[in-house]
């Protein structure tokens, strides 16, 4: 089995190659559905990326469920950029930690040098009364350009969805039950006090990343691999009718966008995050979607 | 942005005009009428999950077993009739929407009302417009063929 350092060195080379090798030679590369047979023998499926060849999102849902967290498509332009991202969230997790905000939504910028730009938006928030405000934000900060525009609804949807699972699914209590996650959603919660979630916007030339983070940490990796699963089907989906959220959320995020990230650091925060591309709508709802969830 | 829904009663047609966030403060009230319903969707500024359940609830228990029409239907309503079962129910039909169109080169994006009669009929059969941004560039159509599938419903 390759790694995705000596499966792919052509995309290494203007970069330091030193700095740069022991990281992509510890993660492993499987393509897919060419080299499907290899999946058996894998040994640590969270360190391997899934290079998918035109795969479906219900082929990447089977892939998914045997606990791969990184899919990501070769024939998208951005592919080596997600490759490094696969590998950095795979690889060197703790590099994430004391990030405020994972530096390749950023646009590759040092996320300290980012906030100083109009290319970003950072918005801190403790309780759902917050969520209509920090929408308008999100809107004014979309509105700012015609290609921003042009995909500022679906940035806004799953945005909106983003910020509803960290206001209502993520706080739990001292024991991690889950405060909130039954609770009808008009009506109004809060972190506790010395908590807090922010939501952060970032784009590029050719991208937009919409995210949020919440201070808890608390998503239950087997389920949320269960819901990812079945929410992944072909055709259209039916809503949750008992209460809480619809369960339509991570659909509308993953249907919304080309990619999709979740990064979980258990009891500390979680980050949902979705780039759009800056190319209208059919370009995001018609790609192979870059799908990454890290778990730790 | 704030949810509204303003009711038009005439002696022969009952008007739901629709506005602001479809979201989880969404109320949407419970109608008697004996007459057509009109439902007009052109003030609704964003959908999301919660309020797309609501709409599929109401839709579902909460309209009369009167002719009911749509109009002014905005792109994420749309999207929603093919991705969440239920949000379009066979008694509603659709008489006019709006398609997102884009244009590569300046990245602007116009989103055209398609009416019942000029842009589409009763088959589902398109008859698409030149669109043209504040340039003259021409713009392209920005959806998926599965878009119009409710048109077939």
């Amino acid at each position: 089995m390759k790694t995705v350092y000596d499966a792919y060195p052509h995309f290494w080379s203007g970069f330091d190659r030193k700095e740069l090798k022991d990281l992509l030679s510890s993660v492993a590369c499987v393509k897919f559905p060419s080299e499907a047979t290899q999946l058996i023998a894998v040994k640590s499926a969270a360190q391997t990326v899934i290079v998918a060849e035109n795969a479906t999102l219900k082929q990447i849902a089977e892939v998914i469920g045997l606990g791969f967290e990184h899919v990501v498509q070769a024939d998208r332009p951005d592919f080596p950029q997600e490759l490094l991202a696969a590998s950095l969230m795979a690889a060197r997790f703790e590099a994430f930690v004391h990030n405020p905000v994972p530096f390749f939504f950023t646009g590759f910028r040092d996320p300290a040098q980012a906030k100083s730009i109009d290319a970003n938006l950072a918005v801190y928030f403790k309780g759902s009364t917050e969520k209509t405000e920090i929408i308008e934000k999100l809107s004014d900060f979309l509105n700012q350009q015609p290609k921003l525009q042009a995909v500022a609804d679906l940035c806004i949807q799953a945005a909106d969805e983003m910020l509803a699972n960290a206001m209502y699914s993520a706080p739990t209590d001292s024991k991690g039950l889950h405060l909130f996650q039954d609770f009808d959603r008009s009506r109004p919660v809060s972190y506790q006090p010395a908590k807090q979630g922010m939501l952060f916007a970032s784009y590029s030339d050719y991208r937009v990343v919409v995210g949020v983070e919440d201070p808890y940490g608390s998503i239950d990796k087997a389920k949320f691999w269960q819901h990812l699963t079945s929410i992944m089907e072909p055709g259209a989906i039916a809503a949750k009718r008992t209460a809480g959220g619809a369960g339509l959320g991570i659909r509308f995020m993953i249907g919304n966008s080309a990619n999709f990230y979740v990064y979980s650091d258990r009891n500390k925060r979680t980050v949902f995050a979705c780039g759009f591309l800056l190319k209208g709508v059919k370009a995001n709802l018609n790609v192979n979607k870059h799908l990454h969830c890290s778990f730790r | 942005m704030d949810f509204k829904c303003v009711k038009d009663v005439s002696p022969l047609m009952t008007t739901l005009s629709i506005s602001g966030y479809v979201n989880e403060h969404a109320k949407f009230p419970p109608i008697e009428s004996t007459t057509p319903i009109r439902i007009d969707l052109k003030g609704v500024t964003g959908l999301n999950s919660v309020g797309t359940r609501s709409w599929l609830i109401w839709v579902k228990t909460s309209l009369p077993d009167v002719r009911i029409s749509i109009v002014n239907a905005p792109t994420l309503f749309v999207k929603m009739f093919g991705e969440v079962q239920g949000t379009l129910i066979s008694k509603i039909t659709v008489d006019s929407f709006f398609v997102p169109f884009y244009c590569e080169e300046t990245g602007e994006r116009r989103d055209i009302l398609f009416e019942r009669g000029q842009q589409f009929d009763t088959q589902g059969r398109l008859t698409l417009p030149e669109v043209k941004d504040s340039f003259g560039h021409r713009l392209d159509l920005d959806v998926l063929p599965n878009f119009f599938n409710f048109l077939k419903q």
